[in-house]
C-alpha cells in the first residue's frame, strides 16, 4: 500500500503539493486525475522517490521512499516524456532495465517487442512518440516491479495499443501483486481501465474513491416542479454540487445514492423527476467547479 | 535488491554510454604522449650527436607526461576533466534524465559513486595507456633509466592529480548549477576565484598605497598560488617534475581533491531534482555567489581597463569600477533568469555589490585603515633591514646560488640592533606625512625638496609574531649611509651586506679576472691563486668604510666566475652547446656563471697588493693616444643643468654637438685635443651602493685598437 502522509512539494513560489493524505490501496488500478499543473506528476515524482518532500512523507508498504532503495525496487516509473539513452535501440534499454531490475522478465519483454511489432535493432530516437511510449510501458510492465507509476503514459497510444495495454494490466494484475497508478487527463480512459481514482486540483486532492462508489455517491437529478416553495425545499434537502436550469427542468449535480436522491425529490411530490448517472468527466468538471475551476470563468 | 546491482556493470554501462568521451580520450593522449614523443626524440637525438642531447631529453621526459613541457597535453588534462566531469553529471540537469535515474532503486550516493569512477576511469586507463608507451617509446631511444622511469612515475602521478583538481572542480560547479552553460561557468568561477581574490590586494594596494612594496613569498602569494584549483592544477604539474617534490605540496593537493570531493558529494546528496533547468541548483544562494563573483570581478575589470587604457592616476577607477559593477550585476541576473526584463529583480544584492566595490576603493584610496603610516610598536619588532634599489644595480646576484638568498636578494641584511633602523623608518613615514613619497620624490611636486639628498629604501621589520611588515620610504640619504655605517660595525651584518661575495663556497670558485679602466681582463685571470685573491678581496670588503662604496669611484671590476648547477642549460632550457659555441662538458659542472660587479677601490689595500705581488698593473686612467673617438650622451636632465656651457667652450669646433627629440643628445669628439682634454674626466661608471643622485653623461670610447667599450662617465 502507498501511503501518502500529509506530503507538502513547494516549488519556489508554487504550491506544487498541498498537504495531501491519502493511500493507495495494493491489486487496485488507482487513476489520478487532474486540471493542468494540479500537481500529478510531482505526486507521483514524490510517491517514485525522485523528489523528496517539503514536508510529510511517503510510506511504501511501510518505508519511507525517498533514498530508500528497498522501496524503490517495487517500484518502476514511467515520466511522460520517457528518457532512452542517445543511440540506444529497445536491447540496449532492456539489458539496462535487466541490470537495475533484477526481477526483469527479458522473455516476456522479447515476446511483447514482437507482438508490438517494435524493431528490437531500431534507434529509439527514431521512433514516433507513440511508439517511445509503448516502449516506456513494455520496459515497465516487464520490470516486475509491484508498483508501476505511468505519468499520462496513455495519452499518445492509438486505442488499439491502448485496449492492448489494458489488457496487459489486468492479466499482470490477475497474475501477480500489481498495483498500476495512472495519472491522465483523459477520464474517459480512467474510467475504463481504474478501479479508484482521485481528483487532485491545485495541489489539493479534492477526492480519493473507488470508482463504483465515486459513480454511486454522484449523480445528475433533472426536475419540475410547480410549486417554488417545493422547489426550494428540495435544494436544502440535498449535497448540490452544481445547479442549473433551462426554462423550467432544474438539473442538479448532487452527491449521494440515485435512488436515495431521486426518493428525496419524488417527496417533494414534482411534475417530473429522474436521477442519471454521471460520467467520471462530469463528475470531475463538479467536483473541480466546486473547488473554483469553473469553465464559466475561461469563457466569460 | 541493491545487493544485486553490480556496481562494476552499471560504471562499465555507463563508460559505454560515455565510449565517445573515452575514444576522445584515447586518440589525444595518444597523440599528445607516445607520438609527440617520439617525434621530439628523433628530432633531437637523430641527429649527428645525440649525446649531447641524451641528458637533456631524461630532463624532459617527465614533463612529456603530464604536460609541464608539452602545454597540449596540460591543456588535454584540463579539457578531458571538465567533459569526464560534465558528461557524468550533467544528467541532473536534465528532468526526463535525472527523473529516470533517479527513479531507479539506488541511492544518490550510489549513483555518484558510479559516474565518479567510470569519469575516472575514461581518464586514468587512457592515460595509464600513454605513459607506458612514452616509456616504451624511451627505451627505444635508450634514454631509459632508473631514475628516468622513476621520475616519469611521480610525474605521471602529478598528471592523474591535476586532472583530479580539475575533474572535480567541475563536478562541484555542475552540482551547484541546474543548467550546463551555468555549470561551465561556475567551473571556470571555482577554478579562477580564489586566485583573483588574493591577487586583488597586491593589486589595491600597489595602486592606492604609496610605501606598498610587494613582499618576497607573501601569504597572498601562496594563496593565490594554492588556493585556486587552477593554482593546484599548476602545481601538481610543476612540483612533480622537479627535482624534489614537497611530500607536504602533494598532500595539501590530495587534501583539496578530498574537499572538492567532498562539497560535490554532499551537495549532490541534496540537489533537489526540481533544479534541473534552472541557473543555480539552490536558489537560496543566488545573491550570495552574485556578491561574492561581483565585487572582486568589478574591482580586477576595473583595474585592467584603468591598465590597459593607460588612465593617469586613480580618478577614473572608480567610474571604471562602478560601470563594470553595474555590468556584472546585470550580467549575472540575465545567468540567473535569462530574461533581459529581469535584470534589476536581484536590485538589493546589487546594491550591496555596488556599496561594497565603493567601500573596497574608499577604503584603499583614503587609507582608512592607516597603511601608508602603520609601524609596528618598536618592542614588537625582532629584526629590521633596509635596502634600496641600487643594491641589485651595483651587485650581481646570482639567483642560482641558492634560494636560502632570496630574502637576502629582497630585502637586505637583517639587524637585530633596530634601534637605528626604526628610527629611519620613522623618518621615512614623517616624509611620507609631509607628502615626500617613494613615487613622487622626483616628480618635482613637493616645494623645497630636493630629491638629491633622497633615496627611496625598502625596510623590512620582522616581528617576534613571525610576521613581516615591509614598506618602501623616501630617507635622507645622508641619514640612510650613517645607519649602514653603524650596522657594518657588525661582522656579520657586513657579510650579509656584501652576500654574494661572501655566499660563494671555496671550492666552487673556478676563476678570478679584473677589468681595469680599459675594462678588458684577458690579462688579468687568476686561476690558480684565485682562492687567495678572493681572500684579500673579502678582508677588504670587511674593512673598507661603507661610504668608499657610496661616493668613491672604482679603479677596477672584479668578475668572479663559479659553478653552476645549472650550467648544462643554459638559455631556455637547451644544453648549453646546443646555444653557444662553448664546449659541452657533459654536466661536470665545469661551465661557470660569472658574477661582475665586485669593484676594487683605492683603499683596498689587500687586493691591491696582492695584484702587485703577483705583477700585474691596474691602469688608472686612459691614454688619449690609444683612444679613437669618444662619444658623450648627455640626458635630458644634464643639459638642463647647463654642464654643456661647461665643456663646450673648451673644445674644438670638430667636437659635434647633436640633439634629438626623443633620446639623449650626443656629443661626438674626434680630435687628439678634445679627446685629452676629456679623457682626464673619464671615470668608469659606477652608481655607488646608493645610487647615482647626480646628472651623469655616460661615454663610450671608440680606442685605435677598434676595441669599443661602454662604461664611463664624465665628471
Amino acid at each position: 500500500m502507498i501511503e501518502l502522509n500529509n506530503i507538502d512539494k513547494h516549488f519556489r513560489d508554487i504550491h506544487a503539493v498541498d498537504h495531501i493524505t491519502a493511500s493507495i490501496q495494493e491489486g487496485m488500478i488507482f487513476g489520478l486525475a487532474g486540471s493542468n499543473g494540479a500537481g500529478k506528476s510531482t505526486l507521483l515524482r514524490m510517491i517514485s522517490g525522485i523528489l523528496r518532500p517539503d514536508e510529510g512523507e511517503v510510506i511504501l508498504d511501510g518505508e519511507p521512499v525517498f533514498e530508500n532503495p528497498g522501496a524503490k525496487e517495487k517500484i518502476c516509473f514511467l515520466s511522460d516524456t520517457p528518457y532512452y539513452f542517445p543511440n540506444a535501440d529497445i536491447r540496449a534499454m532492456r539489458d539496462y532495465f535487466m541490470l537495475v531490475y533484477p526481477e526483469f522478465d527479458r522473455k516476456m519483454f522479447d515476446s511483447l517487442v514482437k507482438k508490438f511489432n517494435l524493431d528490437e535493432k531500431r534507434k529509439i530516437n527514431s521512433f514516433s512518440k507513440g511508439m517511445k511510449k509503448q516502449i516506456s510501458i513494455l520496459l515497465g510492465l516487464c520490470a516486475k516491479t509491484k508498483y508501476l507509476l505511468c505519468d499520462e503514459t496513455f495519452d499518445g497510444l492509438d486505442p488499439v495499443v491502448r485496449q492492448a495495454v489494458k489488457s496487459l494490466f489486468a492479466a499482470e494484475i490477475m497474475n501477480r501483486d500489481f498495483t498500476p497508478v495512472i495519472s491522465s487527463h483523459n477520464l474517459r480512459e480512467l474510467e475504463d481501465i481504474c478501479d479508484s481514482v482521485g481528483f487532485l486540483h491545485n495541489g489539493k486532492l479534492l477526492l480519493t474513491q473507488e470508482m463504483d462508489q465515486i459513480k454511486c455517491n454522484t449523480c445528475k437529478l433533472q426536475c419540475v416542479f410547480s410549486d417554488i416553495y417545493k422547489e426550494q425545499e428540495l435544494i436544502r434537502s440535498l449535497n448540490v454540487l452544481k445547479m442549473e436550469r433551462s426554462g423550467s427542468v432544474l438539473t442538479l449535480t448532487v452527491r449521494g445514492e440515485r435512488g436515495e436522491v431521486l426518493e428525496l425529490a419524488q417527496k417533494q411530490d414534482p411534475l417530473f423527476a429522474e436521477a442519471l448517472p454521471l460520467t467520471l468527466e462530469e463528475i470531475f468538471i463538479s467536483e473541480t467547479e466546486v473547488a473554483g475551476y469553473d469553465i464559466k470563468d475561461f469563457l466569460y | 535488491m541493491t545487493s544485486k546491482i553490480s556496481y562494476i556493470k552499471l560504471i562499465r554501462e555507463d563508460i559505454r554510454h560515455r565510449g565517445w568521451l573515452a575514444a576522445l580520450t584515447g586518440m589525444v593522449l595518444f597523440l599528445g604522449m607516445p607520438v609527440y614523443a617520439m617525434l621530439y626524440m628523433d628530432s633531437y637525438l637523430g641527429g649527428d650527436n645525440p649525446a649531447v642531447w641524451t641528458e637533456y631529453i631524461q630532463d624532459v621526459m617527465p614533463m612529456m607526461v603530464n604536460g609541464y613541457s608539452v602545454t597540449y597535453v596540460a591543456y588535454a588534462i584540463v579539457v578531458l576533466g571538465a567533459l569526464a566531469a560534465l558528461t557524468g553529471y550533467a544528467y541532473i540537469h536534465s528532468r526526463e534524465r535525472s527523473d529516470f535515474y533517479h527513479s531507479l532503486p539506488l541511492k544518490r550516493g550510489q549513483w555518484f559513486v558510479i559516474r565518479y569512477f567510470s569519469g575516472l576511469i575514461i581518464f586514468v586507463i587512457p592515460y595509464t595507456a600513454g605513459c607506458v608507451l612514452t616509456v616504451l617509446a624511451g627505451v627505444a631511444y635508450h634514454i631509459m633509466t632508473p631514475e628516468v622511469f622513476g621520475n616519469m612515475a611521480v610525474a605521471a602521478g602529478g598528471g592523474i592529480l591535476a586532472f583530479l583538481v580539475i575533474y572535480n572542480t567541475c563536478i562541484l560547479a555542475a552540482v551547484l548549477t541546474g543548467q550546463t552553460v551555468t555549470g561551465i561557468l561556475a567551473a571556470l568561477v571555482i577554478a579562477v576565484y580564489p586566485t583573483l581574490l588574493f591577487a586583488m590586494v597586491p593589486m589595491l594596494k600597489s595602486i592606492f598605497f604609496k610605501t606598498y612594496t610587494a613582499a618576497v613569498s607573501s601569504l597572498s602569494d601562496w594563496l593565490m598560488e594554492y588556493a585556486s584549483p587552477a593554482g593546484i592544477f599548476y602545481n601538481a604539474i610543476r612540483q612533480t617534475v622537479s627535482d624534489t617534490v614537497s611530500p607536504a605540496s602533494m598532500i595539501f593537493i590530495v587534501l583539496v581533491i578530498i574537499i572538492l570531493f567532498t562539497g560535490a558529494v554532499l551537495l549532490y546528496r541534496v540537489y533537489p531534482a526540481e533544479a534541473a533547468g534552472r541557473a543555480l541548483s539552490f536558489s537560496g544562494t543566488a545573491p550570495v555567489f552574485k556578491v561574492l563573483i561581483c565585487i572582486p570581478a568589478a574591482l580586477f575589470c576595473g583595474i585592467f581597463i584603468n591598465q590597459f587604457m593607460g588612465a593617469n592616476g586613480t580618478k577614473w577607477l572608480f567610474v571604471l569600477c562602478f560601470l563594470m559593477v553595474v555590468l556584472l550585476c546585470a550580467v549575472v541576473e540575465f545567468i540567473y533568469h535569462q530574461d533581459l526584463k529581469m535584470l534589476l529583480k536581484g536590485w538589493r544584492s546589487s546594491l550591496i555589490c555596488t556599496g561594497a566595490v565603493f567601500a573596497v576603493l574608499c577604503v584603499f584610496r583614503f587609507d582608512l585603515l592607516g597603511y601608508d603610516t602603520y609601524i609596528p610598536a618598536e618592542e614588537k619588532v625582532e629584526s629590521m633591514s633596509v635596502r634600496t634599489d641600487s643594491f641589485s644595480g651595483y651587485y650581481d646576484y646570482p639567483a642560482s646560488l641558492s634560494d636560502e638568498y632570496e630574502e637576502l636578494r629582497a630585502y637586505g641584511a637583517f639587524t637585530d640592533n633596530t634601534a637605528s633602523v626604526y628610527l629611519l623608518a620613522k623618518e621615512g613615514i614623517e616624509n611620507f606625512k609631509n607628502g615626500i613619497n617613494v613615487q613622487n620624490m622626483h616628480s618635482g611636486e613637493v616645494e623645497g625638496f630636493d630629491s638629491e639628498d633622497y633615496i627611496g629604501a625598502t625596510f623590512c621589520y620582522k616581528l617576534k609574531s613571525g610576521r613581516k611588515v615591509v614598506r618602501d620610504y623616501c630617507v635622507n640619504r645622508e641619514h640612510l649611509l650613517s645607519v649602514l655605517e653603524e650596522l657594518c660595525k657588525d661582522d656579520e651584518y657586513r657579510q650579509e651586506l656584501f652576500f654574494p661575495v661572501f655566499a660563494i663556497e671555496e671550492d666552487s670558485l673556478l676563476s678570478i679576472s679584473v677589468k681595469d679602466s680599459y675594462g678588458n681582463s684577458e690579462e688579468a685571470e687568476f686561476k690558480e691563486e684565485k682562492d687567495a685573491f678572493f681572500e684579500a678581496y673579502k678582508k677588504d670588503l670587511m674593512e673598507t668604510d661603507i661610504r668608499t662604496l657610496a661616493d668613491a669611484a672604482p679603479i677596477a671590476e672584479m668578475w668572479i666566475s663559479v659553478k653552476d648547477s645549472y650550467a648544462g642549460m643554459s638559455i631556455n632550457g637547451m644544453p648549453a652547446a646546443a646555444v653557444s659555441d662553448v664546449a659541452y662538458t657533459g654536466g661536470t659542472e665545469q661551465e661557470g656563471i660569472t658574477l661582475g660587479s665586485q669593484y676594487i677601490y683605492e683603499g683596498f689595500e689587500h687586493t691591491l697588493a696582492y695584484l702587485e705581488e703577483s705583477g700585474y698593473t691596474l691602469r688608472r686612467g686612459i691614454d688619449p693616444e690609444e683612444v679613437e673617438s669618444i662619444v658623450i650622451y648627455l640626458p635630458d636632465a644634464a643639459v638642463e643643468s647647463g654642464i654643456l656651457d661647461t665643456i663646450l667652450p673648451e673644445l674644438s669646433d670638430d667636437a659635434q654637438y647633436m640633439s634629438y627629440p626623443d633620446m639623449d643628445d650626443e656629443l661626438m669628439i674626434r680630435s687628439q685635443e678634445d679627446i685629452r682634454i676629456i679623457a682626464d674626466r673619464l671615470k668608469a661608471m659606477n652608481s655607488g651602493i646608493l645610487g647615482d643622485n647626480g646628472t651623469s653623461m655616460y661615454a663610450e670610447v671608440q680606442f685605435k685598437d677598434g676595441y669599443t667599450f661602454y662604461g664611463y662617465v664624465t665628471e
